[in-house]
């Protein structure tokens, strides 16, 4: 575009725009090299610790549960913060904190950690990872838990939403009354019937979400549950169909919202720290000036390996 | 608040009765399929389901009374209804009678053929939590009632389900896709899971019983489908481990779908995100076990790939049986298409005739004439030959094959027409081949023994003479005439050309004959006077010349060159010897890839096709210059070596090699038409594409030439107006609309998209229309020149028929076009789009740079940012364009039209964080104001000067980035007002007071919890407001201002079809009407009374 080298508006921006780079660089860079420094597997670790800043999620914590995993970052993030304090201040075997991870994927062991493999929204992986808990409960849930996404945005939105209420699912069984739930959640279009549903377990519900990134990935922050009167673990399903039930006939062929919201999805969102990675509006250049890190997260191998090489073969 | 129209994705497509019926956001659009035309036309629309629920399935009763439309939580069934009075036997659907919102995903419905005692229709229900409930209808046909439910064994979230054919409820079955990448078979008599079928390395996507429940057909994230045999695991009481009897592996992407397309044959296709259908024969596959024991013969496996959508990827398939026994497929894409396949290329057995869409044969040098010359060969040889000595073995050889590799080969072979062809080898012999009448033999005829080798060959067909141009080895050309009837050679001419060897090519068209000649000479003799040279012309690059047209009407010459130059030359010489060149383009085509071929078109308008695969128009300026107007670059990244025109000018067909594959690729249908495998590119080869459906390739094959030739049978809804639903497949990041003149009676209004595909789209509303068929007229305006994001546009009225039109996107490219609206002679109104200007990027990043674990990465340059809104204005008549980058710069620059490039006019400086939207309000001082993903809202005055700091700043106006924002009037004069909507789900309106040139806040109001997800754009005219969000809605407000504050209150809203929606556009007409048309992954639009 020569039309726009007018040399000294292009200069100046330039001067602008390196400025920025700079901070935005060094950000990036801080917490790139925090993550090998400090060890964590991923990046996510900060997710985690960001929202610990702004909710104090861990205070009065003991007993944790990471549903979906791997690779383990948040996993690292619950035995800094719980196990590793009680075992350095001498706390006998069976006070530990219990500390339960599941993931579909396998993982490296992480010291205080119990892992397990399988799918949080089939019962019998519920109820196993209820087994490790004998009787004990739980202070606070977190799930980083994604799906595979299809494209098809409605379907991601729904199994997204699946992951959560699996979470819930394991949350009524070993839930401590004024515990906390954290998890990954799409602010799409049935979001509301979501934040519904929540608010029937937890009084206190907050979506926090990094300022900068235009993601619509938020974290969904529910504090102080305290399941419905007389409730039982096997009434969930019922209360919960009930909710949609009544969320959909609010409005007029399930138009609810177009006017305005009901009181029981209203949401306060908070913008809680900048650490999105990176900013997806952005396309970066490889810094080569720099040794070359390795990554942080071993790639995964791609379920199409066999695939390719069978095409190779041909 | 009413919907008119919506293009999105279709998520299904299915057969109910003889009509298809397809998925498009919450509606069903039902088509006929019409045999003879073979195309499809929508008869009608239904809403489907409520709350914004998109229509994952179509299932049709088992008796064709009825069928069910289901999406996420909801299913509706439509029943058919005859229509009185139809000779045809047509029906309707009704309105649809919708069930209770289901407690979980729908993943599919079936018809029992045995409806329960006491009702009139049952249907079974396939749920994501691995459950099927019984639903059936009573006499009283809108209530339906739950009358069972039976959760699997195995309690888990399925990605997919299907459900067997079944005449009674208890014998339904049940495919299960778990995301442990197995299938599970089970009954619904007793939940226990009877069959596993393992093999897949991905989740499964879609499983589907076939027509005969013996068989499950699968298709995975890994990237193949696979094929079951479940016919005996019922019976047996525990639970079977069942391997794959087939494993289709090919697809470059996750695979969406899978059907079996054969009657007898095992033929199935297969579709999904690579964009591409694969039909497969598995008759070879059969009897393997898993990938890991490999696949005995994959690529024997894969018999076609049809190309044709894009964007996301193909959702689903249906396979139709016309009446008259035709079959064909219907694949349903992202991009909004429908488009139908004919399928009889692998379902007919052979010997059918009729309906024949593909057509090969084969023929070699016959040898009986070789027997006959073999004694005037003898003696050539004898004369070329250097060796005497072994020159007796060779001869005998040569008589057992005379057309061997080594000795005499076709150098050159042109179609002259369907059936005959023109055929010249290295031994100077030119012969013509024509097919007999009953089409079973070729006959070759010698019409020609030159003493050289034949170099080049061009044919061109007068009303009864095909002229034969041949140029060879020595530097002449021959031109032969041959009777068309008789095939007999009438005439013959020879003259130098050149000196010897350097002579390269010879063309001849509209009476002229051409020679290209080393060092980038062309000379021309016109017919019937080869003993003058007409003209001489010279490539000032003197690259070898590859491609010639000419224009006697406008007295010009245009060249290609090898290396992508173009120059045109001005013909109107009478005796001057030499042409003057008028204007020359350096490099026209990318990275010096040849231009294969040429054409002028009135304007004149320049056609050139390379070898980069893409096809540009080129128009020249009064001062000389050549500039691009547009460009389209073929989808099957084939280098172009042919194009044909259609009568209106436009490009109909390309054609070309793509590695070793010849790829003939239909433009206005949007489809590849063939694709042959050659051995390699250099082989003689020759195309014809004709007016009409045919395309003719020949291709030299060894010894003998290989002809094929297609029907353009393959015909898909895109070529049908009415059914030309057709968007990028993509997210539509920006949508405007192009108002009609206010004197066009009747006329549309335009739509323009911007997507992350990369291409600026433009269609047509016509809200006369009936419904379905109201959004038509699909078109691209331009491709982002360096293929990614569109990211914001803006129109700027020129006046009442003219639009400018810029684009702004990744790179910091912007673009500028020019769109006049016109009327043809039948009154009907579309508006033409000529390029202002294409920046070319500079792509200083390299590659995409992100990858996943890699580390952090910086921007390098200042041209990787990317532009992230675009406003434009008017100064004193003249256009500026106000934009927003990703790395904070907001800056105004202007048009300068004549040198086409853009200047900067200033730099507005403040933000230090993306600036995610810009908006300005003209006046006599012009205002515009900014937002960064930081929640800062900066306001500036715009008085060009070079660098602008902002009038004020309204700091954590929102907690999180401010993704929309609008600038507008109020009643008072000395004010206007901004209206936010930010990630944090609020609404904003801040009034500012001018004071001088400076302003001021005053006022605010806010909404807090206007939509349940980010904001992501705004519209108002200062009373009323229209906003959208992640959530799925559009909602209306008012604006009020009180004595302290202004009030904001909900007035209404919808939900819309349009899933993430980004952007919206508002058209008010002058009786108050506001069209608003919403863009996400899709657009729809409504009209606000
Ligand atoms: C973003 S990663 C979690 C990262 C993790 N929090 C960390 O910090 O390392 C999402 C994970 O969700 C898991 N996942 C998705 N669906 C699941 C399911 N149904 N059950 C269990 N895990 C699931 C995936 O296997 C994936 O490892």
């Amino acid at each position: 575009m020569d039309g726009r080298v007018n040399a000294d508006v292009a200069s100046r921006r330039l001067e602008r725009s390196l400025a920025m780079g700079k901070s935005s660089k060094d950000k990036r860079d801080i917490y790139y090299r925090k993550a090998k420094e400090e060890g964590w597997r991923a990046r996510s670790a900060f997710k985690l610790l960001q929202i610990d800043e702004s909710f104090d999620i861990f205070r009065g914590v003991k007993h944790a549960v990471d549903l979906c995993a791997a690779p383990g970052s948040w996993s690292q993030v619950l035995s800094r913060k719980l196990y590793l304090p009680a075992v350095r201040a001498g706390v006998s075997e069976s006070e530990l904190p219990k500390i339960v991870a599941i993931d579909l994927q396998p993982m490296a062991p992480i010291e205080g950690v119990t892992t397990i493999q399988g799918d949080i929204t089939s019962l019998d992986k519920v109820l196993e990872v209820l087994s490790h808990f004998d009787g004990k409960q739980a202070d606070l849930i977190v799930g980083d838990g994604a799906p595979d996404v299809t494209g098809l945005h409605d379907l991601d939105e729904f199994m997204q939403a699946q992951l959560i209420l699996a979470g819930l699912t394991v949350a009524t069984h070993i839930l401590k009354p004024g515990g906390t739930f954290i998890a990954k959640i799409f602010r799409g279009k049935d979001v509301s019937l979501l934040y519904s549903q929540l608010k029937i377990f937890f009084p206190d519900v907050t979506c926090a979400k990094p300022k900068s990134s235009r993601n619509s990935k938020a974290f969904i922050v529910c504090r102080g549950y305290a399941p419905p009167e007389g409730f039982e673990p096997h009434h969930l399903t019922r209360i919960l169909e009930a909710r949609a039930t009544s969320h959909t006939a609010g409005g007029e062929d399930g138009t609810v919202g177009t006017m305005s919201w009901p009181n029981n999805v209203l949401v306060p969102f908070l913008a809680c720290g900048d650490l999105s990675g990176y900013d997806a509006d952005q396309s970066y250049a490889l810094d080569d000036t720099k040794t070359r890190l390795g990554p942080v997260q071993p790639p995964t191998t791609p379920a199409y390996k066999s695939a390719i090489e069978l095409l190779k073969r041909k | 608040m009413t919907s008119a129209a919506y293009v999105g994705d279709v998520a299904c497509v299915d057969v109910a009765r003889d009509r298809v019926v397809a998925g498009i956001g919450s509606r069903v659009l039902v088509y006929v399929l019409d045999e003879k035309r073979r195309e499809l036309r929508c008869v009608d629309a239904r809403d489907a389901l409520c709350g914004g629920a998109r229509v994952h399935g179509i299932r049709a009763m088992p008796r064709g009374e009825a069928f069910a439309a289901y999406g996420a939580r909801r299913t509706t069934v439509f029943a058919m209804e005859e229509v009185e009075g139809d000779a045809r036997g047509g029906w309707r659907a009704d309105g649809g009678t919708a069930l209770p919102a289901h407690g979980a995903w729908v993943h599919d419905v079936r018809g029992v053929v045995e409806a329960e005692s006491g009702f009139v229709m049952t249907i079974a229900i396939g749920l994501s939590d691995n459950s099927v409930e019984r639903w059936s209808r009573g006499v009283d046909a809108r209530t339906w009632t739950r009358t069972a439910r039976v959760e699997c064994a195995s309690r888990c979230t399925l990605y997919t389900m299907a459900l067997s054919a079944s005449a009674t409820w208890e014998g339904m079955r049940v495919a299960a896709g778990t995301i442990f990448n197995d299938i599970q078979i089970w009954g619904v008599v007793d939940g226990e899971v009877r069959a596993r079928c393992v093999g897949h390395e991905g989740s499964l996507m879609r499983v589907r019983f076939g027509d005969d429940d013996d068989a499950v057909y699968s298709a995975s994230d890994d990237r193949t489908a696979r094929v079951w045999n479940v016919s005996n695991v019922m019976s047996s009481g525990y639970c079977e481990e069942v391997p794959p009897c087939a494993v289709l592996a090919g697809h470059v992407a996750r695979v969406w779908d899978c059907v079996r397309i054969g009657g007898d044959r095992p033929v199935y296709a297969t579709a999904g995100e690579d964009c591409t259908i694969r039909v497969w024969d598995v008759s070879n596959a059969h009897g393997t076990m898993t990938l890991a024991d490999g696949v005995a013969n994959q690529r024997d496996c894969e018999i076609a790939t049809l190309r044709g959508h894009r964007g996301r990827g193909i959702w689903r398939l249906c396979v139709i049986e016309s009446s008259n026994g035709d079959s064909f497929l219907a694949s349903a894409g992202a991009d909004g298409s429908v488009k139908i396949w004919n399928t009889n290329d692998w379902t007919k057995s052979s010997g059918a005739n009729d309906g024949v869409v593909l057509r090969e044969s084969e023929t070699s040098y016959p040898e009986s004439a070789m027997m006959v010359d073999e004694v005037e060969d003898q003696e050539d040889v004898a004369m070329e030959s250097k060796e005497a000595a072994p020159k007796k073995r060779k001869t005998s050889k040569r008589r057992m094959s005379f057309f061997s590799a080594d000795d005499e080969f076709i150098r050159v072979v042109r179609i002259a027409r369907y059936g005959v062809l023109y055929v010249a080898t290295n031994k100077g012999y030119l012969y013509r081949v024509v097919e007999t009448s009953e089409g079973e033999r070729w006959i070759w005829e010698r019409l020609l023994e030159n003493e050289y080798a034949i170099m080049s060959m061009s044919v061109e067909r007068t009303d009864t003479l095909d002229i034969v141009s041949l140029a060879d080895l020595e530097g002449i050309i021959h031109v032969v005439h041959v009777s068309q009837e008789s095939g007999e050679r009438k005439e013959m001419i020879s003259w130098r050309a050149s000196d010897p060897r350097v002579l390269l090519d010879v063309f001849s068209t509209q009476g002229r004959v051409y020679a290209s000649i080393v060092g980038g000479v062309l000379k021309c003799w016109n017919r019937g006077r080869y003993s003058r040279c007409a003209f001489t012309l010279v490539n000032p690059y003197r690259h070898r010349i590859l491609s010639i047209a000419t224009s006697d009407a406008l007295h010009l010459v245009l060249v290609g060159d090898q290396k992508g130059n173009l120059c045109v030359y001005d013909a109107n010489t009478d005796d001057a010897r030499e042409l003057k060149l008028v204007a020359k383009k350096w490099s026209a085509h990318e990275k010096t890839s040849s231009i294969n071929a040429c054409e002028i078109l009135p304007g004149p308008v320049f056609v050139t096709s390379g070898r980069d695969s893409n096809v540009c128009r080129w128009s020249l300026t009064t001062d000389g210059e050549l500039l691009l107007d547009s460009k389209w670059t073929s989808p099957s990244k084939a280098c172009v070596g042919f194009v044909s025109l259609n009568a209106n000018g436009e490009l109909a067909r390309a054609a070309g090699f793509r590695e070793t594959n010849f790829v003939v690729y239909s433009i206005s249908d949007q489809r590849q038409m063939m694709k042959i495998r050659c051995q390699a590119q250099s082989t003689p080869h020759d195309v014809l594409m004709e007016d009409g459906d045919r395309v003719i390739f020949v291709h030299r094959q060894k010894t003998s030439l290989h002809i094929i030739t297609r029907w353009n049978e393959h015909v898909n809804t895109a070529e049908n107006e009415s059914t030309s639903l057709w968007s990028h497949g993509r997210e539509i990041h920006t949508v405007r609309i192009v108002p009609p003149p206010v004197d066009a009676v009747g006329a549309p209004l335009g739509i323009i998209t911007g997507s992350e595909d990369g291409t600026v789209m433009r269609l047509l509303y016509d809200a006369s229309r009936r419904d379905g068929t109201r959004v038509h007229s699909p078109g691209d305006i331009c491709k982002h020149p360096g293929g990614r994001t569109v990211k914001a546009v803006s129109i700027f009225k020129e006046d009442e028929y003219s639009y400018i039109l810029c684009a702004g996107g990744a790179k910091e490219v912007l673009l500028a076009f020019r769109l006049s609206w016109a009327s043809d002679d039948l009154g009907s109104w579309d508006f033409k789009s000529v390029a202002l200007i294409i920046p070319k990027p500079v792509d200083k990043a390299g590659t995409r740079a992100w990858t996943k674990g890699c580390g952090y990465v910086e921007p390098r340059a200042e041209s990787d940012q990317r532009i992230m809104d675009v406003a434009t204005y008017s100064r004193r008549g003249q256009l500026r364009v106000l934009y927003s980058t990703s790395l904070g710069a907001v800056s105004v620059v202007t048009m300068d039209e004549r040198a086409r490039v853009w200047r900067d006019i200033s730099s507005l400086r403040h933000h230090a964080c993306p600036a995610l939207s810009v908006d300005v309000l003209e006046g006599e001082s012009t205002w515009a104001c900014s937002g960064g993903t930081d929640g800062t809202i900066a306001l500036w005055r715009l008085d060009d000067s070079d660098i602008i700091d902002p009038a004020y700043v309204l700091e954590h106006a929102h907690q999180s980035g401010v993704n929309a924002l609008c600038i507008t009037r109020t009643a008072d004069e000395n004010a206007f007002i901004v209206v936010s909507g930010g990630d944090d789900q609020m609404l904003r309106v801040q009034e500012m007071r001018r004071d001088g040139d400076g302003v001021s806040p005053g006022r605010v109001g806010e909404y807090k919890f206007s939509h349940s997800s980010a904001m992501r754009s705004v519209w108002s005219d200062g009373e009323r407001i229209i906003s959208t969000s992640v959530d799925q809605r559009v909602k209306m407000w008012s604006i009020s201002l009180t004595k302290d504050d202004i009030c904001v209150a909900p007035t209404g809203g919808v939900m819309t079809q349009a899933p993430e929606p980004e952007d919206i556009d508002v058209l008010a007409a002058p009786d108050g009407v506001l069209t608003l048309v919403v863009a996400g992954r899709g657009f729809e639009l409504f009209h606000i009374q």
